[in-house]
């Protein structure tokens, strides 16, 4: 066992001293001798953080990191990082760059020269000794951050989501070399790969273990062992296969097809689903903030769920969620985000990892723009962050607050939200739905002044 | 990718010097010529010195270039001990957050103190470090130049260390760079480009106060160190006023040719650190420096010394390592509590010896003035401040719209900002004689005049950073204006005005500073036997400066100080905010 995470959490504390922010809870993972492992998960997942903890880069809040069985202090000089978005030093040429990885091994000017010149010609950049990075492509400012890495000796080696920054073509040709270099006689002391990615078919072309962890907070989920033989076919049935299997992985995770939160039902002791408990007769309403978990609101502006909902409309038959992405072209934390939030609001129903629009879907596409806005005002309402947004607006004076003071209260009910980017969607939503609305110069938000319109546009929106 | 992208030759990779040229003739003698020059000034700077025979300064024109090469040797030492400030301060608070803290606001202080403030405070302590030397004189003239020159410098590099991109930090320390490689090979590099803009400014600040410091005039001494600043104090006095014009072209000469051989080809050689990873079409040229590129006796120098130099860093680099720290730039236990306790008492006993001088200072101005005269010194400031105001809102009204004009047109900016830079350095307050002289002969008051010498050398701020906020303007957006048919009024009050907010607000926080320390040299003037005395606080410290009653001037220090901290913290802090907030560009 190389490098080892136990019930390790990481918390930063909020921005402006707002509420303490959970990343990372409870983690155990560990990088095994001889194997190449993926770290797969969304954006904001904490992925990074768990490279930078594994580094030394940053210290855990709870639990232990290990290298070898025991805890060490500062970095973890058995590691080499290669970076998302190169981190090569502009003023030093790529000869200089390498010559960085070089700077923990002391060795005299000859040998040095000699690491450089094979780790340039093993990921094939010799001649490029003198150039400056700015002369040289993604890929091959890429390469020269593998280079460097690798000069290092590590034990493991750590990339951060390496080619996310590149073309798709350059970034499958270095995926290639890169297993190439693990499997062969390569470079001496390299025992194991640890890879972040969001990419899923990356991942099982890569490696031997995928770990998938959830975001909000970042858990360990699943731990999928791919033992697909090396070289990898991609076009591969059985490649394939494990692709799905992943994607179903996640989407069990993330579109779970049981709402965590019933829309609509106080829950009791009595359990979800059932009626409350009657007292003498008659309904006792119960708190409703006792053990229930209010569900945090996906980033997604309105108009990327109302264009989900016009794909959906276009396409003959159900769509695949990982299909969609690609053909939006989105990452697909991303793409889950919005069809997560259209599910949310009712547009859309997920079963398994389809999307299907929903009766009150196609209502909403045909609605006019006005009609469209008290439909969405009808469904945000269902949610129980708008529902406590706009009852704690109506108690206050004027119908104003405090940004700091929404942002705080946000921090406290979903601990494991960034506040800000939350506010910042639900504001969009709520000026869509015209139902508040936001002062920047003043810094607070306030409920939005009925017009006239409005009782208008209920009757029109009354199917 | 194309078959072995050849690296583009950008002015970074132009042919190296291999052949010995006309120019390698030239390196040779400048740089004798230059050593040469350090040996017989450095040894004219420890002359005998009697304060009650000081000496004396010659009129006669022949002895310009001389006064002019003992002037720059002043300026750059001065600016050495500006950088090696610059360094130290600048790090520490870069590094240290608890230290931040305090050292900040403390730097923000020290900017507000005048530079004859700290001329007055230092003077008699320089004389006695060096008793019966020019040494002495020397010190405290340099160290007035100094204080010009250091406090923005500073803040440029603390703000370009903590703005360096995580990754490449997180790199160094993964790949266990100790701290004097990380310092040469990541933070000095990446604050490279603004250091050198910053010292091209600071330096230029510098020329305005090379009168005050070289002739100085402070409690009860009269002593003029060779000069030009003090040639042209004496010119003024003697009424002289061909020595006075050739003294103003020396130094215009003299600015000019420093910033065309030095500052241009070090910010166009800077450019090698720019973080963006493109190359942009507007880079800054030199023709001084594509010359010097082909000599061949440079290249060969900076190859071996850079070697050489490169050598020493890692043998520093390995001394440092077995030193102090292990990787992760974290001391080891013991040496950091060490550490942690001499610093609280260096602190606290810093601290304690300033509050007991505080305390002395306060008694003995307590004793010495009377509350009528306290309250007098604050309206007079009152009355500054009103000049000051006066100053910007006329130098905005003026400039802004000449300042959108040029920098809405490229080719025009590229020759009116260097102008306008050059401009700014010049030590203006060297052409008020003649202003003096006018004001005299048409009658007009200076309490009102003495606004025009304060926006003489300072409204040049106010110029270039509007040139360069309509330059900063996107295409996009003025595309847009056109196409919506904006006509002129719409144009600046939608477009023009909130872009250039944050420029003119960075340009006119720097201009009103300048004014306060110009205000000491423009409220008195004087031009051969007339003397014109404005009823403001600048006067008032120039005056007791010169007379030299003590408690006076530390309290009209303090109180020009608060003066500028207060509304900058009120003031301009608040527009910073909202610049900040509603009219970035991004």
């Amino acid at each position: 066992m190389l490098i080892e995470l136990r019930h390790v959490s990481k918390s930063y504390s909020g921005a402006d001293g707002g509420a303490p922010v959970t990343v990372l809870d409870d983690i155990n993972l560990e990088v095994r001798d001889g194997e190449m492992l993926a770290l797969l998960g969304q954006s904001g997942s904490g992925k990074s953080t768990i490279l930078r903890l594994m580094a030394g880069l940053t210290e855990p809040t709870h639990g232990i990191v290990l290298s070898h069985g025991s805890p060490f202090n500062g970095v973890n000089h058995r590691l080499a990082i290669v970076f998302q978005s190169f981190a090569l030093y502009p003023w030093l040429t790529v000869q200089e760059n390498v010559q960085v990885g070089l700077i923990q091994r002391r060795l005299d000017a000859r040998q040095q020269q000699e690491e450089i010149d094979r780790a340039l010609e093993l990921i094939g950049l010799t001649g490029y000794e003198n150039a400056y990075p700015k002369q040289l492509s993604g890929g091959m400012r890429q390469r020269v951050g593998f280079a460097r890495a690798l000069v290092a000796q590590p034990e493991v080696l750590c990339m951060d989501e390496p080619f996310s920054a590149l073309d798709v073509l350059t970034a499958e040709n270095l995926r290639t070399q890169v297993v190439d270099l693990w499997r062969g006689s390569g470079h001496a002391g390299l025992k194991s790969i640890f890879l972040v990615t969001h990419n899923i078919a990356e991942a099982v072309f890569i490696a031997s273990r995928i770990v998938i962890i959830s975001s909000h907070p970042g858990r360990v989920r699943n731990v999928i062992v791919n033992s697909l033989p090396y070289p990898r076919d991609v076009n591969s049935r059985q490649f394939a296969a494990l692709v799905d299997q992943v994607h179903a992985a996640i989407t069990a995770l993330v579109l779970p097809d049981e709402p965590a939160e019933p829309i609509g039902v106080r829950p009791t002791g009595a359990g979800v689903g059932q009626p409350p408990a009657t007292v003498d007769g008659a309904t006792e309403p119960v708190p409703s903030t006792l053990g229930s978990r209010i569900e945090t609101i996906p980033n997604a502006p309105v108009e990327t769920i109302i264009g989900l909902l016009e794909i959906l409309e276009d396409s003959q038959e159900t769509i695949n969620v990982f299909d969609l992405s690609a053909r939006i072209g989105r990452e697909f934390g991303e793409t889950i985000a919005i069809v997560k939030a259209a599910e949310m609001l009712g547009l859309v129903d997920t079963p398994k990892d389809d999307v299907v629009m929903t009766q009150a879907g196609w209502y909403f596409l045909a609605a006019p723009a006005t009609v469209r806005k008290t439909l969405f005002r009808q469904s945000i309402m269902k949610l129980r962050l708008f529902q406590m947004l706009t009852a704690r607006l109506q108690g206050a004076p004027d119908g104003r607050i405090d940004t700091d003071i929404v942002l705080e209260e946000l921090g406290t009910l979903l601990p494991y939200d960034q506040p800000a980017k939350l506010f910042h969607t639900l504001i969009a939503w709520g000026r869509y739905a015209e139902l508040v609305d936001f002062d920047q110069n003043a810094n607070v938000v306030y409920l939005h002044q009925a017009g006239e319109n409005d009782d208008a546009d209920a009757a029109e929106a009354s199917p | 990718m194309t078959a072995r992208a050849y690296p583009q030759t950008t002015g970074q990779q132009v042919e190296r010097g291999s052949r010995f040229g006309w120019i390698d003739a030239v390196v040779i003698l400048a740089i004798f010529v230059t050593l040469w020059l350090l040996v017989v000034l450095s040894g004219d700077m420890r002359v005998r010195f009697d304060e009650l025979h000081p000496p004396s300064l010659s009129l006669d024109v022949a002895f310009i270039p001389y006064y002019t090469a003992r002037t720059v040797l002043r300026m750059f030492i001065a600016f050495a001990a500006a950088l090696l400030f610059t360094f130290t301060y600048g790090y520490v608070a870069a590094k240290s957050v608890r230290a931040r803290k305090v050292m900040l606001p403390l730097l923000d202080i020290l900017q507000s103190v005048p530079v004859l403030g700290f001329l007055s405070i230092t003077v008699t302590g320089f004389l006695a470090l060096f008793p019966g030397s020019l040494l002495g004189v020397e010190c405290a003239s340099i160290f007035a130049i100094f204080t010009a020159q250091a406090w923005n410098m500073t803040f440029g590099f603390y703000h370009s260390l903590i703005t360096i991109p995580a990754e490449l930090q997180e790199a160094a320390t993964v790949y266990r760079m100790n701290r004097w490689q990380r310092f040469t090979k990541v933070e000095l590099p990446s604050s490279a480009i603004g250091l050198m803009w910053n010292s091209m400014m600071s330096f230029g600040g510098g020329w305005f106060f090379v009168a005050q410091s070289e002739a100085i005039s402070v409690l009860n001494k009269n002593i003029k160190l060779p000069g030009l600043g003090s040639y042209m104090a004496a010119a003024v006095e003697a009424g002289d006023t061909r020595a006075a014009v050739y003294a103003i072209i020396a130094m215009v000469v003299t600015i000019v040719v420093v910033d065309q051989l030095l500052w241009r080809p070090l910010v166009a050689w800077a450019e090698k650190f720019k973080l963006e990873q493109t190359e942009s079409k507007d880079n800054p040229t030199s023709w001084v420096l594509d010359l010097l590129r082909h000599s061949y006796v440079l290249t060969w120098l900076s190859n071996h010394v850079g070697h050489a130099l490169g050598n020493v860093s890692q043998r520093a680099a390995l001394l440092t390592s077995d030193l102090t720290q292990t990787i992760s730039g974290r001391a080891p236990a013991p040496v950091k509590t060490l550490l942690r306790l001499a610093m609280w008492g260096l602190t606290t006993i810093g601290v304690a010896w300033l509050v007991f001088d505080a305390f002395d200072i306060a008694t003995e101005i307590r004793t010495a003035m009377t509350g009528a005269e306290m309250l007098r010194v604050v309206w007079l400031g009152m009355l500054t401040l009103l000049r000051v105001l006066a100053m910007s809102v006329l130098a905005t009204l003026i400039w802004t719209p000449i300042g959108v004009w040029i920098g809405l047109r490229p080719r025009v900016a590229r020759i009116a900002q260097p102008l306008a830079q050059i401009a700014a350095s010049f030590p203006v307050n060297m052409t008020f004689p003649f202003i003096v002289a006018f004001f005299i002969a048409t009658n007009i008051p200076i309490n009102l005049g003495s606004v025009l010498l304060m926006a003489l050398g300072t409204q040049w701020y106010i110029l270039f950073n509007v040139i360069a906020g309509a330059m900063a303007i996107p295409t996009d957006l003025r595309e847009a204006a056109t196409m919506f048919g904006l006509n002129r009024w719409r144009l600046w009050k939608t477009l023009i005005i909130p872009a250039i907010f944050p420029f003119w607000v960075t340009g006119a926080v720097t201009a009103t500073g300048g004014a306060w320390n110009a205000s000491i040299v423009a409220e008195v003037a004087s031009w051969g036997n007339d003397k014109l005395v404005a009823d403001g606080l600048g006067a008032y410290i120039a005056q007791v400066t010169e007379k030299g009653d003590q408690p006076a001037i530390y309290f009209s220090i303090v109180v020009m100080a608060l003066f500028v901290v207060v509304i900058n913290r009120v003031f301009w802090r608040r527009l910073y905010d909202l610049a900040e907030r509603k009219f970035k560009l991004d």
